[in-house]
């Protein structure tokens, strides 16, 4: 894994993720997935308790593709952040409970 | 597949959180217990790496049938590839973000849809590619059926959920169930196919990335697939 994990292969992969939120953005945006259809036919609505920043995947007031695409990129390092951040902490502790 | 709020029965909502939370808090001892401190850093950059990949995967909507449209999981490839435990992490990490950030289901389903993705989406594919691995010994059709069985289990155990739920969710389960099998078997059957050409491309190519699962990487399983 060392060899592979290279500062080139992340950026590599960072890119790919990048093109996927590009592709996401401009191609493959529109969603209507099972749930949504039958919750239509039902007359319900999804309603949402916590009032969340970015409902939809936009940005409130600033509904442009360039924002869409945006917000999609910079939650992409969002999540690989959280990510990296719960791995890190997970491991340091599991590394001291062992006594290692 | 994210359930909103609104959707669920209080009762079905709690046990759901009781259940994710436990086998969540599991699988978080397991990734404590089971890295050697060296790979520490390189693990946690891969980890985060393909939960990165995989989260912006599932922004791609491609149409299916009826007008409907999905998007890729990525449960049974994480898994594959990086172990069920730290494969149903990188799926919490993806849904917890997806709801509070997007509201990309609902905060009283987060433990339904933890439970769905995350756990039955993750675990299934691996114990079907196990199971099927030592069955037929081939690499494609395990990798593919296990990606397609956990899909297609993850959105029954949605309709379940939802058909539980009932009157809340005013389909009961003889509706609910056929509706999320039919449609996310399509879906199966694409996740099926990505997964089924990536992980034999990653064995090929980069067999060291594998390292982290318990199955892929260990018991000398990479040495007998390469040597078919």
């Amino acid at each position: 894994m060392k060899a592979f994990m290279t500062n080139r292969n992340i950026a590599v992969g960072l890119v790919a993720a990048a093109l996927f939120v590009t592709l996401g953005t401009y191609v493959f945006g529109y969603s209507m997935e099972t749930l949504d259809v039958k919750a239509e036919h039902l007359g319900m609505e999804a309603k949402s308790l916590f009032p969340s920043p970015f409902p939809e995947y936009i940005v409130p007031g600033l509904e442009s593709d360039v924002a869409n695409l945006l917000l999609g990129l910079i939650s992409t390092l969002v999540v690989f952040g959280v990510a990296w951040v719960v791995l890190k902490t997970l491991s340091r502790r599991g590394v001291k409970a062992s006594g290692v | 597949m994210h359930i909103p709020d609104g959707f669920l029965s209080l009762a079905i909502s709690a046990v759901t959180y009781v259940i994710s939370i436990l086998i969540v808090g599991f699988s978080l001892r397991k990734i404590r217990g089971g890295l050697d401190e060296r790979m520490i850093p390189l693990t946690a950059l891969l980890t985060a790496l393909l939960t990165a990949l995989f989260f912006a995967a599932q922004m791609m909507n491609y149409p299916i049938v009826g007008g409907t449209t999905a998007h890729l999981l990525g449960g049974a490839a994480l898994s594959l590839i990086l172990g069920p435990w730290t494969g149903c992490i990188c799926m919490t990490v993806i849904l917890v973000l997806q709801c509070f950030l997007f509201g990309d289901g609902g905060i009283t389903a987060l433990g339904a849809n933890l439970l769905t993705m995350a756990i039955v989406g993750v675990f299934l594919p691996y114990i079907i590619y196990n199971a099927t691995m030592r069955v037929s010994g081939s690499l494609v059709l395990s990798c593919a059926l296990g990606a397609f069985i956990g899909d297609v289990a993850a959105a029954i155990t949605a309709g379940v959920l939802l058909g539980l739920s009932a009157p809340i969710f005013q389909y009961g389960l003889e509706i609910a169930v056929p509706a999320m099998a039919l449609n996310h078997s399509v879906i199966g059957a694409g996740e099926a196919v990505v997964t089924a050409v990536l992980i034999p491309l990653l064995i090929k190519a980069k067999p060291e990335l594998l390292s982290l699962s318990p199955w892929l990487g260990g018991q000398g399983h990479l040495e007998k697939v390469n040597a078919k």
